[in-house]
């Protein structure tokens, strides 16, 4: 962006008339050097925005409000992941019932892992008595090949546990961060089916973890799409392929030059919306 | 008038260490930005979103937000309450963008319909709302397209893109307008500046 433009848009700015990625370049544009001209424009801009503001009739919030920010502060000073609970209206049951299944995701993520520990370790052992058995067999050719194919397998496997272990092991730690935020994806239409996930955020991190829970049994063996969605254009963000009715993802790293991703979705094959986030980010 | 034109500098003039000290984590200063400023926050949401429950909700989110980012105020790039009064602005119209309401294409004229009011409330004094009728009158007195080009982004969420599509204008034709109804305003900025302190 050059100053021309910067100039060019701060009111429009100030007034919230840009566009989301419009925003954003701006907000970079003035995180690195802008020239004291910009930083006069700037400020004139949105203290003459304010005057707007100032136009309406104030409304003192209710009663209790300076009781709910404090509740929300003292969260975040507990190093809560998000902030004190907003009201809801209509669709605050299917948001209990996303973040209790996440609550619950989290919980058999970290238990899983204890399981996946002792898998790990049954398939470690089984991997040693066929290699071991692959040594002492009579070397016919169709013997080796069989033993082949089945250490190929608990190799695979293992591989296969290590990997979904190595995910779960780094989405708690970075739920653990101070800062990250747990985003539910909704159903877009009503609730009928309890499948659930959530997207685990960090912006310092730039990486994200989709989990889900509940996957039906019947789930398309394709795995579910993740998109990303910025500025009303869906990049694609990864798989989620179901495990027992459970799965995580990794998103890819991304970087703010390409913009600052909006909402979370997981897709079918087809493009049908399965579940979206509502809190952007 | 002093005392008024000293009272509306004072909006620009709020201590700006305030922000200091709740980067600190002083919640005592939270306390008193959030006294000064929370009816102005919610006032501006429900007139962007229109329902009491998503305006309070608005300036519950805006107040964290300004508790998390109070160490990133740079009083070089606008008034500390034009910094917490543009996060809460922020929030209600994207709140607002992703209900995906507009006015429709009858609603012409409807962003003007509704003229500023400059009625006591009984929740300002009486040097507030003489400041307030004098910000009031300053953008009656703006021609009814400048005045419709900025509350339209404003107080509608519109995009300068739908704004100018709202109003039938070509989008330079558009642009002049915002350019001259902000110069207006910034206007009234310089008339105030000279007061402060006094």
């Amino acid at each position: 962006m050059t100053e021309a433009e910067f100039l060019e848009r701060v009111e429009v700015w100030a007034l919230g008339g840009l566009s989301d990625i419009e925003r954003a370049q701006m907000e970079r544009y003035l995180a690195g050097t802008p020239s004291p001209a910009c930083v006069a424009a700037c400020a004139r801009a949105f203290d003459a925005a304010a005057l707007l503001a100032a136009s309406v009739p104030p409304s003192p919030p209710p009663a209790d409000g300076w009781a709910r920010l404090a509740d929300g502060v003292d969260q975040l000073r507990a190093g809560a992941r998000r902030p004190a609970p907003s009201r809801k209206v209509a669709a605050t049951r299917a948001w209990l019932v996303t973040a209790a299944v996440a609550a619950i995701v989290i919980v058999l993520l970290v238990r899983d892992r204890g399981r996946h520990v002792d898998r790990e370790a049954q398939l470690a052992a089984q991997v040693r008595a066929q290699q071991a058995q692959l040594d002492a067999a009579q070397p016919t050719l169709a013997a080796v090949a069989s033993t082949r194919t089945a250490l190929d397998g608990c190799t695979q496997e293992l591989t296969r546990l290590q990997a979904k272990d190595a995910l779960a092991t780094e989405a708690v730690a970075l739920l653990e961060l101070p800062g990250t935020q747990l985003i539910p994806l909704d159903r877009p239409g009503p609730v009928t089916t309890p499948m659930a996930a959530n997207a685990i955020y960090h912006r310092g991190v730039k990486r994200a973890y989709v989990v889900a829970a509940g996957i039906p049994a019947d789930a398309p063996t394709d795995g579910y799409q993740v998109w990303l969605v910025r500025g009303g254009k869906r990049i694609a963000a990864g798989t989620l392929h179901p495990d027992q009715g459970r799965a995580i993802a990794v998103v890819p790293t991304f970087t703010l030059d390409d913009g600052v991703p909006e909402t979370f979705q997981l897709a079918l094959a087809s493009g049908e919306i399965v579940l979206e986030s509502q809190i952007r980010i | 008038m002093s005392f008024v034109l000293a009272w509306i500098a004072s909006l620009f003039e709020v201590d700006s260490t305030l922000a200091q000290r709740i980067a600190g984590g002083d919640q005592a200063a939270l306390r008193q930005l959030y006294d000064r400023l929370a009816p102005r926050v919610r006032a501006v949401a429900l007139r962007v979103l229109g329902a009491a429950g998503d305006a309070d909700d608005v300036v519950q989110e805006t107040f964290l937000d300004v508790w998390n980012r109070a160490a990133t105020f740079d009083p070089d790039r606008g008034s500390l309450v034009s910094w917490v009064t543009t996060i809460g602005h922020r929030r209600a119209v994207d709140r607002l963008r992703r209900r995906g309401t507009r006015p429709g294409p009858g609603d012409a004229g409807a962003a003007v319909a509704r003229e500023p009011s400059a009625d006591a409330t009984p929740h300002e004094s009486a040097e507030e709302r003489q400041a307030r009728e004098r910000i009031v009158a300053a953008l009656a007195s703006l021609p009814r397209d400048q005045r419709e080009a900025i509350e339209l982004m404003y107080f509608h969420g519109m995009s300068q893109r739908e704004a100018a599509e709202h109003t039938g204008a070509a989008l330079g034709t558009f642009k002049s307008r915002v350019r001259a109804a902000m110069g207006r305003l910034s206007g009234l900025l310089d008339e105030l500046a000279p007061e402060a302190g006094a």
